[in-house]
């Protein structure tokens, strides 16, 4: 996309946290890709003899009350916790692009609508409505990832919306449609891609947001159940230990607040780098 | 202080591409207008923002000594006090969520009129450039005037600053015909009349045989040429003067 | 070649919003216009005389609330399918803001091809070759094509604008304001180019402006308008001169050729004729 290329361009104050996000981002990534492989023992197994050992040779950062081996745990969980969150975050750009997206282009009574049904879903916490979602649809990761989809969405119709409209005032869109193309063609080959980069920078900031609800949910039992290694339910599971064995929490909260950090670090210098006001000419 | 020089020695301004305003000397005298021709890209817009120190982002201004007949000075002491600064959008320069009532009770403030004086004055410098309906402009925000009303309001703050100088930068390139007439007339009184000493940056010859007693011509960051008004026309010298002035001729004629 | 008439054209909009009582603003009022083949005219008025509006009627952007658009003999705004891809081929519009008529992520010959791509049936060789040749005709260099809008200046940018509605061979351009951000000397330029265009293909042109100096170098017949209403239509002559109040205080306001000697009290401009 020609809004990435501008990524290319010659150095701008926070070059650093561009590279960093993207280093720390891509760490994540491999990590949940290659989870399975790279995890020293197996997060399921369980062996009462060896729980709540402290770091040693064998388990590099301990075990778990079960006796399952806390970094391996930790690396698998990487993937649900990720992994769920990108679906989340994509099912919301999808509900978000089509219907801002439309009520932004066609514009008239269907736009009043569509943001009379925003607003409704606007008034409550992105949170409360996910509990809503979750007693309509049942407890389960999948529905956890609907129903933060659904909680979310009017935020980022709103978002684009307002972006669409913009860019519906700019003149090359009117340019566009004498020129005989088509609305479609409008939408596809000028709006959409305008509205890419902003897009971009909104959900990667929104990532870490989303993860603590992800995790949070799956704490809370309504998401993941045990014993699923995830970062969430690891911290749910080791609730009765935080005085006792504080890493039980500590690491799995670590491990979330470092993702978190990390795609934060990525969505502001993207952010910082995708802005053309900033651009000198 | 009739016939006071304000005076700027060798300006030079530099950007990320090397020298844009290259030993720049500039003279305005109160009572006349001081034209600053040149194409685009010449460096007289940013000769103008340098004179006052007022250079947007990236660029420095390197060198140039401020005088004012013959006492030299520090920009800080003639922005707002002895010059004063017109610009060619006239809707950047105001404050969107302020009406034009506090703009004009800020700059009088800043000459320690308050009060009611400082209503009365208001009342006068909007009189002095024609803003007759007093109270709806006194009472609106930027967005709600036009361009040639948003010009005549910079006038009026200029005249509440007091300033013996002014500098404008294409004040009427955004004004349509009948606003940029308006416009003029309105400077040439306030020069005969207040005896303002005037810059003014333009690429319209036009607005250079409308008012200007002397010409300055810049290309590519330097001076080229200065003359008075009539010389100029009469045998430009450089050739940027030259394709300026064929080109307003040309188009004073009608088409062959 | 298809003649373009306007006829008892009224258009306004309404005012006011959910709450308040709504209001009518009448922006153009009793517009009788013929535009014949190849001519060059000029649409000459003070901002809030319609000309715009004019002009968006013109192309069929809006449908005017009275009287009709007609082009070759029909209703612009009844136009569907093939008729409408003609008619869209057969009028063009420049406007006054070049940087943003272009999307800032494509290069200026993406954008100068888009109405070759929709409106003709060029493939894409073709459609290179007619973007080098329009960039030839309009003063640019064949390095520009590839160009994103923001490296090149305002002036360029709009000689880019231009070529792009030179680009199918439209009957007619209308030029809403498109040479009122530039310098004079890319304004004699621009008129040049496009008065030689109009004698080798017959283009006819529709120059708005409010600068009267303009329409008078470069149009054959001057259409005056002022608060929505057409007050005088006159062919362009050597010594043009306006019956009209409005056009009287145009050609006023227009600026001297030469300087005269500044009188000690104060004086209006005075217009050389």
């Amino acid at each position: 996309m020609k809004a990435l290329s501008r990524l290319r361009h010659p150095a701008l104050a926070g070059n650093y946290s561009l590279v960093v996000g993207m280093v720390l981002v891509g760490l994540l990534a491999l990590v949940a890709v290659f989870g399975q492989w790279l995890a020293p023992h197996d997060p399921d197994l369980v062996d009462l003899s060896q729980r709540l050992l402290p770091p040693d040779a064998s388990h590099w950062l301990g075990t778990d009350h079960l006796g399952r081996d806390l970094l391996s745990r930790l690396i698998v969980g990487t993937r649900l916790s990720l992994g769920s969150v990108m679906l989340t975050l994509a099912l919301v750009l999808l509900l978000g692009i089509v219907i801002g997206g439309v009520a932004g282009f066609v514009g008239g009574k269907l736009d009043l609508l569509i943001m009379r049904l925003c607003d409704m879903f606007m008034t409550f916490p992105t949170l409360v409505l996910a509990f809503f979602f979750v007693t309509l649809l049942g407890t389960g990761l999948s529905n956890v990832i609907v129903a933060i989809a659904l909680s979310h969405w009017a935020w980022y119709a709103r978002m684009v919306r307002g972006l669409v409209i913009a860019q519906r005032g700019r003149e090359y869109l009117l340019a566009s449609r004498l020129a005989g193309a088509s609305r479609w063609m409008r939408l596809r080959q000028h709006v959409l891609p305008n509205i890419a980069g902003p897009m971009l920078v909104l959900a990667t900031l929104d990532i870490g947001h989303m993860m603590l609800h992800v995790s949070g949910l799956s704490f809370l039992g309504l998401g993941v159940t045990p014993p699923t290694a995830e970062w969430g339910v690891m911290i749910n599971d080791a609730k009765e230990f935080i005085w006792t064995h504080p890493q039980l929490l500590l690491l799995p909260g670590l491990m979330i607040f470092f993702s978190v950090m990390a795609f934060n670090l990525l969505g502001d210098a993207l952010r910082d780098r995708l802005d053309p006001t900033l651009e000198t000419r | 202080m009739v016939g006071s020089i304000l005076q700027v020695r060798g300006l030079c301004i530099e950007g990320r591409s090397g020298l844009l305003v290259d030993d720049v000397d500039l003279q305005l005298r109160r009572g006349e207008v001081c034209a600053l021709v040149g194409s685009s890209g010449s460096g007289k817009s940013l000769s103008c923002l340098g004179l006052l120190d007022l250079l947007p982002g990236g660029l420095v201004r390197r060198q140039g000594q401020l005088s004012l007949d013959g006492q030299p000075l520090h920009p800080n002491q003639v922005r707002g006090r002895l010059a004063s600064l017109i610009l060619q959008n006239p809707r950047s320069a105001f404050n969107p969520v302020r009406d034009m009532a506090s703009h004009g009770l800020e700059t009088l403030k800043l000459r320690g009129i308050t009060g009611a004086a400082a209503r009365q004055r208001l009342d006068e410098c909007l009189d002095a450039v024609g803003l007759s309906e007093r109270q709806r402009v006194l009472q609106s925000f930027a967005f709600q005037l036009s361009g040639g009303m948003l010009q005549r309001m910079m006038i009026a703050l200029a005249l509440m600053a007091e300033t013996p100088f002014l500098l404008a930068d294409e004040p009427t390139s955004d004004l349509d015909a009948l606003s940029q007439a308006r416009f003029l007339d309105l400077l040439m009184q306030l020069v005969e009349q207040h005896a303002l000493g005037v810059l003014l940056v333009t690429h319209d010859m036009g607005v250079v045989a409308r008012c200007a007693d002397h010409v300055v011509v810049m290309e590519a960051g330097r001076i080229v040429e200065r003359q008075s008004v009539q010389g100029l026309f009469d045998s430009p010298a450089s050739s940027s003067a030259r394709t300026l002035l064929e080109a307003h001729q040309i188009l004073g004629r009608r088409h062959p | 070649m298809s003649q373009l008439d306007i006829c008892q054209v009224a258009h306004g909009y309404r005012t006011g919003g959910l709450l308040r009582r709504g209001g009518w603003l009448q922006v153009l009022d009793g517009i009788d216009l013929t535009l014949s083949v190849g001519q060059s005219v000029g649409l000459l008025g003070s901002s809030g005389s319609g000309k715009s509006t004019l002009a968006r009627l013109l192309l069929g952007l809006e449908k005017p609330r009275q009287g009709q658009v007609r082009f070759a003999g029909q209703d612009v705004s009844q136009l569907r399918g093939e008729p409408a891809r003609e008619f869209q081929r057969a009028v063009q519009l420049v406007l006054q803001d070049a940087p943003s008529a272009f999307n800032p992520q494509r290069s200026i010959a993406w954008s100068i091809a888009e109405p070759l791509r929709h409106l003709s049936q060029m493939n894409q060789a073709a459609q290179h070759k007619r973007v080098l040749q329009l960039l030839e005709q309009m003063g640019l260099r064949a390095e520009h094509a590839e160009r994103l809008p923001h490296q090149l200046s305002g002036g360029q940018l709009q000689r880019a604008n231009i070529a792009r509605a030179l680009a199918i061979s439209p009957q007619w351009v209308v030029l809403d304001e498109a040479l009122s951000n530039l310098d004079r000397v890319l304004q004699l330029q621009l008129l040049q180019r496009l008065d030689a265009l109009r004698r080798e293909t017959g283009t006819g042109f529709v120059l708005i402006s409010h600068d009267l100096s303009l329409v008078r170098y470069f149009c054959q017949r001057v259409v005056l308008m002022s608060e929505g209403r057409i007050v005088e239509d006159r062919p362009v002559d050597q010594a043009l001169a306006f019956e009209h109040p409005v056009g009287q205080q145009l050609q006023r306001a227009m600026l001297p050729e030469r300087p005269k000697q500044r009188l000690p009290a104060a004086q209006p401009a005075t217009a050389q004729a």
